[in-house]
């Protein structure tokens, strides 16, 4: 189930600008780097270690960019700029919040590789 | 226009090395390497200095992109090689950093063409203008503290300019895109 209503992978532009080959490449380098990231953020959170969800979000948000998850990667950004800040209830809010955001565009990605959408 | 033959892209997620080689091969590039760290680049480059130029993210574990850029240009094999770093602009501090580490230039992680050509092409050419030319060590008070630069002139105002139309595009970026919901 969607947990938000928007698609958050447009695949459709990325495969006019790179054709299907190259995007079915990078939807799946896309798991396999972005796949332990919330979990590590979730650890960081209990361990009180802003930079290191600074440090993976930021991350995070970059993977999003090359995909074109505008929306993820803009999600990203504002946890970065509270993990910088140290604001704990806003981390520990948005990286909750960030695990089903990031499931459902997993999720997406995965049905686009076994070309289900 | 300058279009590099060979670029070393230092980038620790192959995701975004991928997007970034494939941008580059649409603009011409011929050859480009991946390398996952600092320390390959360092390898790497100690061996082989027929790279046009090194892209190299500035997150990364264990080696930044500052202390790569920094180590390659203490070394006289390598400090020839333009040495551009990709930034996110959230750190005011960024531009004196790179400029005391020695970058010759920012890049933002923009992966659209019409975007990122002219980017890479004015990095590049600006490069090329202070290659050589002297510098005079001068004091920039910023945060609290004075930071000595020692660039030429030409460098710092390309660095500066960069900076600068980087941070107006993501601030109108930021106008255009909905984010899902913010935390």
């Amino acid at each position: 189930m969607s947990v938000h209503s928007q698609v958050l992978f447009n695949y459709k532009c990325l495969e006019t600008e790179l054709g299907q080959e190259s995007v079915q490449m990078i939807a799946r380098l896309f798991l396999e780097d972005t796949g332990n990231m919330v979990a590590k953020m979730k650890q960081a959170v209990k361990d009180k270690d802003a930079e290191t969800v600074r440090f993976t979000v930021h991350m995070l948000k970059g993977c999003c960019r090359s995909i074109v998850a505008l929306s993820v990667e803009e999600y990203c950004e504002a946890l970065e700029d509270a993990a910088c800040t140290g604001d704990w209830t806003s981390i520990a809010v948005g990286v909750n919040q960030l695990g089903p955001l990031y499931q459902q565009l997993r999720e997406e990605v995965m049905d686009y590789i076994k070309g289900e959408n | 226009m300058t279009i590099p033959g060979k670029v070393l892209i230092v980038e620790d997620m192959i995701v975004q090395a991928m997007r970034l080689q494939q941008v580059l091969a649409t603009a011409g590039v011929t050859t480009t390497k991946v390398v996952k760290s600092g320390q390959e680049a360092l390898s790497l480059l100690g061996e082989d200095q027929s790279w046009d130029v090194v892209i190299s993210d500035v997150n990364m574990p264990e080696m930044d992109g500052f202390e790569l850029c920094k180590r390659l240009k203490s070394q006289p094999q390598t400090k020839q090689i333009p040495v551009l770093l990709l930034v996110s602009l959230k750190d005011a501090a960024e531009p004196i950093k790179a400029l005391q580490y020695g970058a010759d230039n920012f890049l933002v992680k923009e992966y659209e063409k019409e975007y990122f050509v002219p980017q890479l092409n004015a990095a590049l050419e600006n490069a090329k203008a202070s290659d050589g030319v002297e510098s005079q060590p001068f004091n920039v008070f910023y945060n609290g503290a004075w930071h000595e630069i020692n660039r030429p002139a030409s460098q710092v105002a390309a660095l500066m300019t960069a900076a600068y139309s980087m941070a107006m595009r993501e601030k109108s970026a930021r106008h255009r895109e909905p984010a899902a919901s913010k935390p």
